[in-house]
């Protein structure tokens, strides 16, 4: 019964040209979105391996000089692309694209790409994920509007229900029939972009990115369940099919404009953070808190103390060496406290929009895509946190260096040469693994997969009893 | 009605217009349409709140700035006063007497962006573009780094202010007015009811529409004020009544231009749902669609070079004249032959070599930092050729530009920016390879930064032209239509 349910709903949705052309539609803008963010992706990620190469070449070549003006030359961390931002730029517009790492300061990711674009870019960028998102949602509601409150107009709801089907059976045809309708558009266009993914990837990062893939194929699924249960849920309450749309229509900007762009308002304001001007001014006043010269006095008594000598000149190592590498251990705390109090609001501000998502399943499934597609800002702050890990050992080996010089002579002899540059390994990035991810978004598929559910059993309540449609029964 | 109790077409029409409009009234009140009404009032004061908030973080940074500066300048003064009796009280390395010294440290200017008196109504690109720079005698590549925190993800959301208000929601509550008024009278039966009475159907449209153009008139005048009040929007400032005045006029004519989008569709007679589906369909096409896939064109077109390239450039320039040494040096000299004059300088002074490092290097990304500026420029002006594709677009651009917080104003402040840069290391290069000292009286010699507004650039006048004019062919096609459909029926 359920099967015949759902071909019939299969075969009227294919009669109806609106829908005909809406979903023909959205196909294309999401192979469009597909082929820019695969191109885009890939220009990206040639041109951040030719950087990061170069930059390691700048640092080999360097000359021989003294080891603390190689660190003061520093390299550069570029972010890489991962392999899934084709489907989702996340905040990859927003963040910095790379960073300087240099002795004595923690820089920022500089330059956030939208600066160099337009002001249609805030329009929101064209990628799968705003189709998936905000599209694919209005198709559904398109052909599930009509189900229920259509047949009750035209009056075989109610034929139906006498002729003695159930049900239960009834909303599940229905719904099979939308979801077969759904796979058969969405399926191709998946594996088509799965095909693209296989074969421009490396084959070393594969097996977490397929593992990624699966989980983003679960969420969206679970994010259209919602839709389809939403609408059949409304459909069978609404008396007519216009209310029904109008309904679902209210729901679906709801849930694609109004929350999403709220919940950033209230967490802003709920948690709010200091000015960039608060916390460079912070910043540096504590940097130089230490720079009257008074700690590395006290230094350098312990220091000749520790040793039994009277000056520095006659310590076993150069001493300019050990200061060095305690006012980097200094500013480490410095630049620790302000980007994890700069980190940990932005978690706090993030909380605030998971909790709101239970108005807006949108919510939840941007974010799950985002981090999963590693577009999100957590990500960002890893690859950060990464590479402010490689510039602390890359200071800290330096300053050995100088500490490893004469304790007196000339400054010619305080020098080292490319066996020291070439002692740097590298800088690699492994990415997070999908568990990491989880272990963040694990909410957010626990908030789609309760709305799918609840949204599921009030779709089964309103067609069973306490509606029209039990009225309908009784008629 | 005349004396002789004869009606003229022309006053018949005007009294069952006049009748339609009070039938229309209290049906439109009798469907609770003022329910979606009040959800815009909430929208609009949550949205007026937020715009009032990030102005007055704005605002707090600029005073944070301008105390800071006050109070480094007054310390230098003072500083310059002590060392010049005892040179013990710096470090050798913090001594402002040395004019690079000043210029990167102690005596840094800020360049500030004032914001717009209508500025909390539309935050715009301010969120992303830096009001105010910290100014010393780096190249401009460095200086250009001054990201405001603002959490990524709400970047990449974009911010609920009135412009998103009146862009996105305004719409939809126009629609929900209007996506049924003549489908709903057949769907109920009573269009030839209504058609059998004396009275054309373009009198009944126009009745119509004229109660719902009169309702988002009143909608968008009242959502402009409240907005106002909220954000804390003082009136009085100069050009602010005149934007103010520009703001309600463009939220009309794109309310026209969407109320008469409406009449087009259910004059082409769809059912309430078709006509609801079509309408939402044009929506989204034209506030989310045409705008991304106009993003997408562009950049493609004109994409911006990669700041990883600059980068990259900047490195190797500065390689290479790191590596010509003193040779940079001499080129330097023969470009400022003027310099040579005060006297010889020391071809070993650090701070000598640095400015002349960093000219070179400055001049060898030109041709990359130009790229950037082409490229960017050319997307802005197709951007503004094509905007004319989504109403919602050309309404969002010319919101943000009477706010002030639109690309066009901030990439101008950056080149403010930039010519002031200019100026003082024109004030400074010369004390600098000179070695002359930097004295007390030196501190308020430094030039100040001066923000010179940009002429306006009346994008709002043209925006409520082209929507009224858009609205006016809609209503134009739909009630020739509509004559049609008439005859069709009789």
């Amino acid at each position: 019964m359920i099967l015949r349910i759902a071909r019939k709903e299969l075969t009227e949705m294919a009669r109806d040209g609106r829908l005909r052309w809406a979903t023909g539609i959205v196909v294309s803008l999401l192979l469009a979105a597909l082929a820019a963010g695969w191109t885009r992706y890939r220009d990206v990620q040639a041109l951040t391996v030719a950087a990061q190469a170069s930059a390691r070449q700048h640092w080999l070549a360097q000359p021989p000089r003294n080891a603390h003006a190689a660190a003061h030359y520093g390299v550069y961390a570029f972010k890489p692309a991962l392999p899934l931002s084709f489907v989702d730029r996340g905040v990859d517009p927003y963040v910095g694209v790379f960073a300087w790492l240099e002795a004595h300061k923690q820089n920022d990711f500089k330059y956030r790409p939208a600066q160099d674009g337009s002001a249609v870019e805030r329009f929101g960028t064209w990628t799968a994920a705003a189709v998936l998102q905000l599209l694919v949602p209005l198709v559904i509601v398109m052909a599930a509007f009509p189900t229920f409150a259509g047949e009750r107009e035209q009056g075989t709801l109610g034929q139906l229900l006498a002729a003695g089907v159930r049900t239960r059976d009834l909303l599940l045809g229905k719904a099979l029939g939308i979801a077969a309708a759904l796979g058969t558009l969405l399926v191709p266009v998946a594996l088509l972009g799965a095909v693209a993914l296989a074969l421009g990837s490396e084959v070393a990062a594969l097996g977490d990115t397929w593992a990624r893939v699966g989980v983003l194929a679960l969420s969206y699924l679970l994010y259209f369940t919602v839709f389809v249960a939403v609408a059949l849920a409304v459909s069978a309450r609404a008396r007519t099919a216009r209310g029904a749309l109008v309904g679902l229509l209210a729901f679906w900007s709801l849930n694609a404009f109004l929350v999403p762009r709220g919940v950033t308002d209230l967490a802003r304001r709920a948690h709010p953070v200091p000015s960039a001007l608060e916390v460079n001014l912070a910043m540096e006043r504590a940097l130089s808190a230490t720079g009257d010269g008074s700690d590395a006095r006290a230094l350098q008594d312990s220091v000749l103390r520790a040793h039994h000598v009277s000056t520095i000149d006659s310590l076993p190592f150069n001493f300019r060496g050990l200061t060095l590498e305690r006012g980097e251990e200094h500013s480490y705390h410095v630049f620790d406290r302000t980007y994890s109090a700069l980190d940990a609001a932005f978690r706090s501000q993030d909380r605030v929009e998971h909790a709101l998502s239970a108005l807006s399943p949108l919510v939840a499934v941007r974010a799950l895509s985002m981090g999963l597609a590693g577009t999100d800002y957590p990500q960002h702050r890893h690859f950060a946190e990464a590479a402010e890990r490689y510039r602390r050992m890359l200071v800290r080996t330096m300053n050995g260096a100088v500490s490893s010089y004469a304790p007196a002579g000339p400054a010619s002899a305080m020098s080292s040469d490319s066996t020291l540059w070439a002692s740097i390994p590298p800088f690699e990035y492994d990415a997070p693994t999908v568990a990491w991810v989880l272990g963040r978004y694990g909410w957010a598929l626990g908030v789609l997969a309760l709305w799918a559910a609840a949204a599921g059993a009030l779709a089964l309540l309103l067609a069973r009893g306490g509606s029209p449609l039990a009225r309908e029964r009784v008629r | 009605m005349t004396d002789a109790g004869i009606e003229t077409p022309t006053a018949r029409t005007v009294g069952s217009l006049r009748r339609v409009f009070a039938f229309e009234w209290r049906l439109l009140r009798a469907e609770r349409a003022w329910g979606v009404v009040a959800l815009l009032a909430l929208a609009v004061g949550f949205a007026a709140a937020h715009g009032r908030s990030w102005t007055a973080f704005q605002q707090r940074a600029i005073l944070d700035a301008r105390a800071e500066e006050s109070a480094r300048l007054v310390a230098l003064a003072r500083t310059l006063d002590s060392v010049s009796r005892d040179t013990s009280t710096v470090a050798p390395w913090g001594d402002p007497r040395y004019p690079y010294t000043a210029a990167q440290v102690q005596a840094r200017r800020y360049a500030i962006l004032p914001p717009a008196p209508l500025a909390p109504l539309a935050v715009g690109q301010s969120d992303l573009f830096p009001s105010y720079f910290r100014v010393g005698l780096t190249s401009r590549e460095t200086f250009l780094v001054n990201d405001e925190t603002v959490n990524p993800a709400h970047l990449a959301a974009g911010p609920f202010d009135l412009s998103f208000v009146v862009v996105l929601l305004y719409p939809l509550v126009v629609l929900a007015l209007g996506y049924n008024l003549l489908s709903a009278e057949r769907e109920a039966g009573t269009l030839p009811l209504l058609l059998s009475q004396p009275v054309a159907l373009r009198t009944v449209l126009l009745g119509k529409v004229a109660l719902r153009a009169a309702a988002v008139v009143a909608i968008a005048v009242g959502l402009t004020l409240g907005g106002a009040l909220v954000a804390g929007v003082s009136l009085g400032a100069p050009g602010a009544l005149a934007a103010a005045g520009a703001w309600v006029a463009i939220t009309v004519a794109y309310g026209l231009f969407w109320l008469a989008l409406a009449l087009l569709v259910n004059v082409y007679g769809g059912s309430s749902a078709t006509n609801a589906l079509a309408l939402v369909g044009t929506w989204l096409a034209f506030a989310v669609l045409v705008p991304a896939l106009l993003n997408l064109g562009v950049t493609t077109l004109h994409p911006a070079p990669s700041r990883v390239e600059l980068m990259q450039a900047t490195r190797e320039a500065s390689n290479a004249a790191s590596a010509k040494g003193s040779a940079a040096l001499g080129v330097y000299f023969q470009d400022h032959p003027e310099l040579m004059r005060g006297g010889t300088p020391d071809v070993g002074d650090f701070a000598t070599q640095t400015v002349a490092t960093a000219e070179m290097v400055t001049r060898a990304v030109q041709p990359v930092t130009q790229r950037f500026e082409v490229e960017i420029d050319a997307q802005q002006r197709l951007v503004d050729r094509w905007q004319w594709l989504s109403p919602a677009l050309v309404t969002q651009l010319a919101l943000t530009d009477l706010a002030g917080t639109e690309t066009g104003r901030y990439r101008d402040f950056q080149r403010q920016v930039d010519r002031y840069s200019d100026t003082l290391r024109a004030f400074y290069v010369p004390r600098i390879t000179r070695r002359a000292r930097f004295g007390v009286a030196d501190v308020s010699a430094v030039p100040a930064f001066r923000y010179a507004p940009p002429r306006p650039r009346q994008s709002g006048m043209v925006a409520t032209v082209v929507l009224l004019a858009g609205a006016g062919l809609l209503t134009w096609v739909a009630l020739r239509r509509a004559r049609r459909v008439t005859a069709a029926m009789a």
